[in-house]
């Protein structure tokens, strides 16, 4: 009988212990770093969204909203901060300016980052576009004309450079299953290109996985291609888009990953 | 007091269970777990080697119009008369057999019906070699219709032929430069003069190749090349703070070397 009550005892109290910690755990657990981790990892629980949204501060006043994506998001203005000072030769008071707007883009797309998180939605604004919208139309005001038009035609020419790698990524990606013509890949390219969509160029890894890479779109395809092209590419594998998150979809994380070296201090 | 100690004993045992079966959530990966067997099909065999195709039929049409294709690509150099075009077929067909042969010889080797977890991941261990070579193509460089082309041409007409193959990886491996060169920017954005002297240099630095690896290493073969070009020649493209972070890629790119099958790669 004291055995059985004794028995009875440590059950009781191992359970307490056990609902207690897992409790805990669950508030606690930071990714796969910690036996919670591990343990609710085991279980499928996403800790991440299990996680508590941070604040986000008012920026009424000119402060900065801070939240989970203001870190990376500094980082990629400073790689813009950089580009601006790099073009233009600027001197520390318009540095200053452009650092100043830049901050509060910043805190502009991190709340909206975060009710985005919060809606579940998983298609983020491009922030980098976001950023040098506005930076095109603060060099009109700050610098000459020959610089702020040197500056425009930088970014237009970096935004076209990235479109033209995804364009001629995808149609490489074709040409190597499908054997295209020179001619079909001009026509490809051209229709493909006047058909384009942004998202096809947010993030280059995609074009690693030639199974989860964009396609030119069927319409461009079906005019383009022969019988025997079109029945090899209907048994070629394509499962479907890819996400890889908007950190990487900022793309200041290169593939072969972040040292933390940044352009510019965003203070 | 006994009601009391078995009520509380009872409520934590079932707060736990409850905890424990309300977090995890149902997967598919239970359904293996608990019954440790993974059914196998036919189809699923076929789909595994040839991609998205659900019988052996439609992957041999499939094969067969690669082959035609492939060969219209020789046509789109030289005029080929239609001896030389019934020997190319004959070679891809040969191709095509070989390759037929040994998929039939794994096929009939894999059980169908349910097998144990432990069990098919042997067969998939078998399997992954025929995907991956099917998916680099099997009238690769190897080939013995890449080795007949070669015989059946003229040294003129071999010269035409390997003028287009050449354009033709040329133009692939371009795409793969600027590709990586797009990704490395998203870090350090480079003005149209700096852009345009970094991709020239990895252009000259190697001749341009298909790379017939995995798809996921190609731009870490980009990154390999740019490890390799002088540092004389490259730092002066950047900026002073610019430069730890190419140095950055350098080491990347030489560290990977190993995962490249570059020895593959230099036999072709």
């Amino acid at each position: 009988m004291r055995k059985s009550r004794s028995r009875r005892t440590i059950r009781t109290v191992s359970s307490a212990i056990l609902v207690i910690t897992l409790l805990v755990g669950v508030g606690r657990a930071n990714a796969e770093e910690t036996v919670f981790g591990k343990l609710l990892k085991f279980f499928d629980v996403d800790v991440e969204e299990a996680a508590p949204a941070e604040m986000v501060f008012d920026i009424a006043d000119g402060a900065i909203a801070e939240n989970q994506y203001t870190p990376l998001l500094k980082k990629l203005l400073g790689s813009e901060l950089h580009f601006v000072q790099k073009v233009c030769n600027a001197n520390d008071a318009q540095m200053k300016e452009f650092q100043t707007v830049g901050l509060k883009l910043v805190g502009q797309v991190a709340a909206q980052y975060e009710k985005m998180q919060n809606r579940n939605q998983r298609e983020w604004p491009d922030a980098r576009d976001t950023i040098t919208g506005e930076f095109l139309k603060l060099a009109e005001k700050t610098f000459d004309e020959e610089t702020a038009n040197r500056y425009q035609e930088e970014v237009l020419a970096r935004r076209e450079a990235k479109k033209d790698a995804a364009l001629d990524m995808m149609v490489t990606i074709l040409d190597r299953k499908l054997i295209l013509s020179e001619d079909q890949v001009d026509e490809i390219t051209e229709k493909t290109e006047q058909n384009w969509e942004a998202d096809w160029d947010r993030n280059m890894q995609v074009y690693m996985y030639d199974e989860y890479s964009p396609s030119p779109p069927d319409s461009v395809l079906d005019k383009a291609l022969n019988d025997r092209q079109k029945n090899v590419r209907r048994g070629t594998r394509n499962n479907g888009r890819i996400s890889f998150g908007w950190e990487q979809d900022l793309g200041i994380i290169p593939i072969w990953g972040d040292d933390g070296t940044v352009l510019w201090e965003v203070k | 007091m006994v009601p009391r100690r078995f009520s509380v004993s009872l409520c934590s045992g079932l707060l736990l269970v409850v905890l424990v079966v309300g977090v995890r959530p149902a997967s598919a990966l239970d359904v293996v777990m608990q019954q440790n067997m993974i059914d196998i099909n036919e189809q699923q065999i076929v789909r595994w080697v040839f991609g998205n195709i659900s019988s052996e039929k439609q992957a041999i049409e499939m094969v067969e119009d690669l082959l035609e294709l492939k060969i219209d690509l020789v046509r789109q150099a030289i005029d080929l008369s239609d001896e030389q075009v019934v020997a190319l077929t004959l070679a891809g067909q040969g191709d095509l057999h070989r390759f037929l042969g040994e998929y039939y010889m794994l096929r009939h080797g894999i059980k169908l019906g349910p097998m144990p977890q432990d069990e098919w991941q042997e067969v998939w261990r078998q399997v992954q070699p025929m995907q991956k070579r099917f998916q680099a193509g099997i009238y690769g460089h190897s080939s013995l219709l890449n080795k007949t082309v070669r015989s059946i041409l003229n040294d003129e007409q071999w010269a035409e032929y390997q003028q287009l193959e050449a354009d033709r990886v040329r133009r692939h491996y371009r795409s793969i430069v600027q590709a990586t060169i797009a990704s490395l920017e998203g870090k350090c954005p480079l003005t149209q003069d700096q852009r345009q002297q970094f991709i020239d240099l990895v252009m000259e630095q190697a001749p341009a190749r298909e790379y017939n690896g995995h798809r996921y290493y190609q731009m870490y073969y980009v990154l390999y090349q740019i490890s390799k070009i002088d540092e004389e020649k490259l730092k002066p493209i950047f900026h002073e703070r610019e430069w730890p972070i190419i140095e950055r890629a350098r080491k990347q790119g030489a560290s990977m070397a190993g995962s490249l099958n570059l020895e593959e790669l230099d036999e072709e």
